[in-house]
């Protein structure tokens, strides 16, 4: 930016110097234009300083409130953006200057965003509408609003416990989310999990709980089947629920057990009663793989003639009363 | 300055002859690169195609070992659906029909020696190339490739703990990405290309519609995919940073990944059938000697459709969980396009009325394009009805109409066009006899095909299942007896692909060699050498008079070359002056 | 690769326009639905997200003004460049674009800089649904930036030798756009609190 230096003439307009100008639509004299691009630049500084000084003005200064302080900044900040935009657009990259076309596709690619935006909006920016509601997407507002008031903690990766206000139902919850493959009353045997190897625990068997207490159901709902090296198929679901609701869902998993429990299930209201911990008998005859990587092929060796055997006379004996 | 008075000269005659690993693998040349597009596309269809007859027979014997393969899993199974329609849409479609017939066809149909940009051309093919490569690994590593479906909704795709395929997931979205960024470079030296570079005397209505369909799709898919790359990037921070883009109980939302993949993946279907549309209008003009029946209509009903087609998207979103109200907004925009297709097939019927029709291979093709893409657009009306929807959504129903439209874009299309470029493109000609026993044996096995997953869909037969022993409404001899013909069908059209591709190389090495212009058509191609030199032509062409001058009453051929120069004092039409358009 | 000539295609101007120049505009109408994905993305979720108020008021208003000052300015060097291209003062051209570039590569510096002050205090980009969209966005556009400033210097070189001077304009116009997305980024990211 030394154009301090040059001394080319400022005075002519519309005349070239004799160049050939094989590019670019216009002949003006270039000398001409650069103190003109500096007067653009200026000005571009001064809108700098103004959709600054704009939101200072209202936030620090003027304190204002809601709306008008809304239109202060969206004027400012936003508003301005637009003017340099235009500016630039205009004075730098000459598109006034370039045929007709060029403006017409560039404003179709604006307008096709701004038609994706009202499209989209609907659907994604508001968190409810005739019918729905997108409760993850509100508890989530919720409790960073709530969170909000120390500034300088950023939130954590996990979910944050939400507050006591909405009723967890636990059974229900287990019916929609564990039902599918463990099957409602805790079998093994739901619609999803029939197909799958290996099959889903089932927690009605007794021979099921002779080696897993509470804590173990609560670690492989929190962490998935590979932190006690069972298959990868039960998923983790710490990032669906916080610990409060998998202590909710433990209990309803250690309902199903054929014991009678001499406690009875806790409340979902009621904090979750910690419990010893029972040590797991790790080593003997469960050996502990490492855990599964997640990568592994879902079905080791794929299904054996005595499984599609079985899973034919399950399906003879249990679904299919009328066909075959 | 239009630099045109440079182009009477002669091209790069004087090149020497370049070695052959530069020729074959770091070429320039427009024609090399649309091989070089060509031949990649194809090889994906076989793998395509080989992941379709393993989930067919998967469907029809569940459980049962498969020859070639062995038993497939449920894993297997969704990778293979997955990788179905990931490879035939953006690795044998888009490749095929944008990238090999642009590349071959826009500088030779436009009168010049290459494209204007053709280091950038051969860049985009190496990242196309590499965006091939990073696919097939996807199936090869650990865990195994994405099944989540080519749609990829999250958050099945953005969770490893959910899809099981970490590996397999983030490279499928690397090489879309990857794909997505090929497609822009070309498709800008497409579009360049075509509006500078055209000899004088082509204005815009003189270009072949071919070429137009192409710049249009070019222009479809510039527009259209920039939200999905951004959902891309998202996506992978997504897979393996930890963000949270699209997880509601962080701020994100699932339902956003689905608006940025359609509002994409809507237009992207048109940007596969123009180039169709453009490659049975050539035809059918020369194997009916006729001039096309409305060409500003056809381009403007083209450029309304392209329009149109940003507006229709979440008619794939229907019962998503959409504000109805936007739903019945999408069924009035998705009805409305049906129009302008429509209107276009009437211009095709139009133009073959009364025409001295040839039933030759390509011409074939042609015709069985606009029959069954009128089967595939009536059904499509069905589906954009946001309430009938709701009961055929996710069913075979949907599948047999997308495979209705897609099949005879990207196959039936492809077909046209390559037997009727064959000559062009290798100097030789396709054996005719073997032509047509592939099209009949490709085009009722096809039908074999989806007709029956017609039926089954309506019978409610769900998509993307692995089997359907365990539903009991569906566990039925008749709907089992429906799958199994459309899989025995299939297992036919597999099989009588082999004679094309027998035919295809046989003719290549030792075809009957071809003339310059064997099929007696108007455009510029033809004027060249079969197959043309580096440089195309010799002396650069002027153009007189629009592509589609058949039977002209003035004339005692029936057919009249763009580039031949009009007789002194005759009623022709006149010389068009230096090219400023 | 010694034997690749230009093909008389790229000097047809049947448009009235450069090839290189029309490229560019079309290259420019792919990016601003690219970018502007990434923003309607943002903007939808930044006010249904009114919590996001918390996150953003983390991040440095004044860094990121004084950025849209360096872009700002760039811009102007390189709109100067192009004048000294038109008159054919390739040395003249060469050295505004290095300025240019020199802009270019201070706006990454302090975006270093400033991003490894907001990671080390522990906003990373998976701290909040804001700071995941703020690295993306401006991730993006630096990368474009990055780039833009490498495309600049070659362009830059043949200059010096006053070859090529048309691409000058050139890239100018590409590197305005990359200012024109900035000047939609810094509010968005920084002034709306």
């Amino acid at each position: 930016m030394s154009e301090a230096t040059h001394s080319h003439d400022h005075g002519d307009h519309g005349h070239d110097h004799g160049h050939d100008h094989d590019h670019g639509a216009h002949g003006h004299d270039a000398a001409a234009h650069e103190k003109h691009y500096i007067k653009v630049w200026g000005l571009l500084m001064i809108l700098l300083v103004v959709s600054i000084a704009g939101p200072i003005l209202a936030d620090d200064v003027l304190h204002l409130e809601g709306l008008v302080r809304f239109i202060v900044v969206l004027v400012t900040a936003f508003g301005i953006a637009i003017v340099k935009a235009q500016q630039v657009v205009k004075h730098f990259m000459h598109l006034t200057l370039e045929p007709k076309f060029v403006a017409y596709i560039t404003g179709t690619a604006v307008a096709f965003m701004m038609l994706f935006f009202f499209f989209v909006a609907p659907d994604v920016m508001k968190h409810a509408g005739r019918n729905w509601e997108n409760e993850a997407a509100e508890d989530a507002v919720r409790r960073g609003m709530e969170a909000g008031g120390e500034h300088g903690a950023p939130e954590g990766t996990t979910t944050e416990p939400p507050g006591h206000e909405q009723p967890f139902e636990a059974r229900l919850e287990f019916t929609t989310t564990c039902g599918p493959c463990h099957g409602t009353a805790g079998g093994g045997d739901g619609p999803t999990g029939v197909t799958l190897t290996p099959r889903p625990a089932s927690f009605t068997e007794a021979v099921f709980w002779e080696q897993r207490d509470r804590a173990h159901i609560v670690k492989v709902i929190r962490e998935g089947g590979p932190s006690v090296g069972r298959s990868v198929l039960m998923a983790s679901f710490a990032m669906q629920f916080n610990p409060e609701q998998i202590e909710a869902l433990a209990d309803v998993v250690m309902s199903f057990r054929p014991e009678p429990e001499p406690e009875e299930i806790a409340q979902p209201e009621e904090p979750p009663v910690p419990l010893e911990p029972v040590p797991i008998p790790e080593a003997p005859s469960e050996p502990v793989v490492e855990a599964a990587p997640p990568t592994e092929p879902l079905t080791p060796e794929g299904i054996t003639e005595a499984e599609t055997a079985r899973r034919a006379a399950f399906i003879a004996e249990r679904l299919l009363p009328a066909s075959r | 300055m239009t630099a045109t008075t440079a182009d009477h000269g002669h091209t790069h005659s004087h090149h020497h002859e370049p070695h052959w690993a530069i020729k074959y693998l770091w070429s320039t040349d427009h024609k090399m690169i649309g091989m070089q597009y060509l031949f990649t596309g194809m090889a994906m269809a076989l793998i395509g195609g080989y992941f379709a007859y393993a989930f067919r027979m998967q469907i029809v014997f569940p459980g049962e070992h498969v020859p070639t393969w062995g038993i497939v899993t449920p894993a297997e199974y969704n990778q293979f659906i997955t990788g179905h329609g990931t490879i035939m849409i953006f690795w044998v479609a888009m490749p095929v029909l944008v990238a090999a017939f642009g590349n071959f066809l826009i500088p030779l149909m436009i009168g010049c020696d290459d494209m204007v940009f053709p280091r950038i051309n051969r860049l985009s093919y190496q990242i196309f190339l590499l965006s091939a490569i990073v696919l097939i690994a996807s199936f090869l590593v650990p865990g195994g490739g994405f099944g989540g479906a080519w749609t990829a909704y999250t958050p099945l795709s953005a969770v490893p703990e959910y899809n099981l395929t970490p590996l397999g997931a983030t490279l499928w979205v690397i090489a879309v990405a990857l794909e997505f960024i090929a497609f822009l470079l070309g498709g800008v030296n497409f579009i360049v290309t075509t509006m500078n570079a055209r000899a004088p005397g082509m204005k815009y209505n003189d270009i072949p519609i071919v070429v137009w369909m192409i710049v249009l799709a070019s222009i479809l898919f510039m527009a259209s995919v920039g939200p999905l790359i951004a959902g891309a990037i998202m996506l992978l921070f997504d897979q393996n940073l930890g963000t949270h883009f699209f997880d509601p109980a962080h701020g994100g939302d699932p339902l956003l990944w689905q608006h940025l993949f359609w509002f994409f993946g809507h237009p992207e279907v048109y940007v596969v059938l123009f180039p169709a549309l453009g490659i049975v209008a050539e035809i059918i003009t020369v194997f009916s000697r006729k001039k096309l029946f409305a060409y500003k209509m056809v381009l403007y009903t083209a450029i309304a459709t392209g329009v149109l087609s940003f507006f229709v998207w979440a008619h794939h979103q229907f019962i998503a969980g959409i504000d109805p109200r936007m739903a019945n907004v999408f069924t009035a925009t998705t009805v409305i396009i049906s129009i302008p297709i429509a209107e276009l097939c009437f211009v095709y019927v139009a133009t073959l009325y009364g025409g001295s029709i040839k039933f030759t291979v390509p011409m074939l093709w042609a015709l069985a394009f606009m029959v069954e893409f009128l089967i595939g657009g009536v059904t499509g009306i069905f589906l954009g009805a946001s309430g009938a929807d709701i009961y055929f959504h996710d069913t075979y129903f949907v599948l047999a109409h997308f495979h209705y439209t897609f099949f005879p874009i990207a196959i039936i299309g492809t077909f046209a066009g390559l037997t009727y470029w064959f000559p062009k493109m290798f100097g030789r000609h396709l054996n005719e006899t073997w032509g047509k026993i592939h099209f009949w044996g490709t085009i009722l096995p096809f039908n074999g095909i989806f007709i029956p997953l017609f039926f089954t869909g309506l019978l409610g037969d769900h998509r993307r299942i692995y089997s359907y022993e365990h539903f009991p409404d569906l566990n039925t001899e008749w709907l089992q007896s429906l799958r199994m013909l459309a899989t025995v069908s299939a297992i036919m059209m597999f099989a009588f692909q082999v004679p094309f591709l027998i035919n295809f190389v046989m003719s290549a090495i030792r075809g009957k060699k071809a003339d310059k212009n064997p099929f007696k058509s108007n455009t510029l191609e033809w004027t060249a050498d079969s197959p043309p030199p580096h440089g195309n032509f010799p002396v650069l062409p002027t153009v007189y008079r629009g592509p589609y001058e058949y039977s002209h009453p003035d004339r005692e051929d029936d057919y009249w070359p763009q580039d031949e120069p009009p007789k002194k004092g005759s009623a022709s039409l006149a010389p068009a002056t230096e090219a400023a358009e | 690769m010694s034997a690749y000539t230009r093909p008389i295609a790229t000097g047809r101007t049947v448009t009235g326009m450069s090839t290189a120049k029309l490229a560019v505009w079309w290259i420019i109408v792919s990016e601003v639905v690219i970018f502007g994905g990434v923003l309607a993305s943002y903007i939808m979720h930044r006010i249904g997200h009114p919590e996001w108020q918390h996150s953003a008021a983390h991040t440095n208003m004044w860094i990121g003004a004084f950025n849209t000052f360096v872009l700002l300015s760039s811009s102007l060097s390189a709109v100067l460049a192009h004048a000294a291209a038109e008159r054919g003062d390739g040395a003249l051209a060469a050295r505004r674009l290095v300025y240019t570039i020199g802009g270019a590569v201070m706006f990454l510096c302090v975006k270093a800089y400033e991003w490894t002050t907001e990671i080390s205090a522990g906003f990373t980009i998976t701290a909040s649904g804001f700071w995941s969209f703020y690295y993306t966005a401006a991730g993006i556009h630096a990368a474009h930036v990055f780039a833009g400033a490498i495309i600049m210097g070659f362009i830059a070189v043949a200059a010096k030798r006053n070859q090529d001077l048309h691409r000058v304009e050139i890239i100018g116009i590409y590197w305005h756009f990359v200012d024109l997305v900035w000047i939609f980024l810094f509010p968005l990211l920084y002034i709306a609190k």
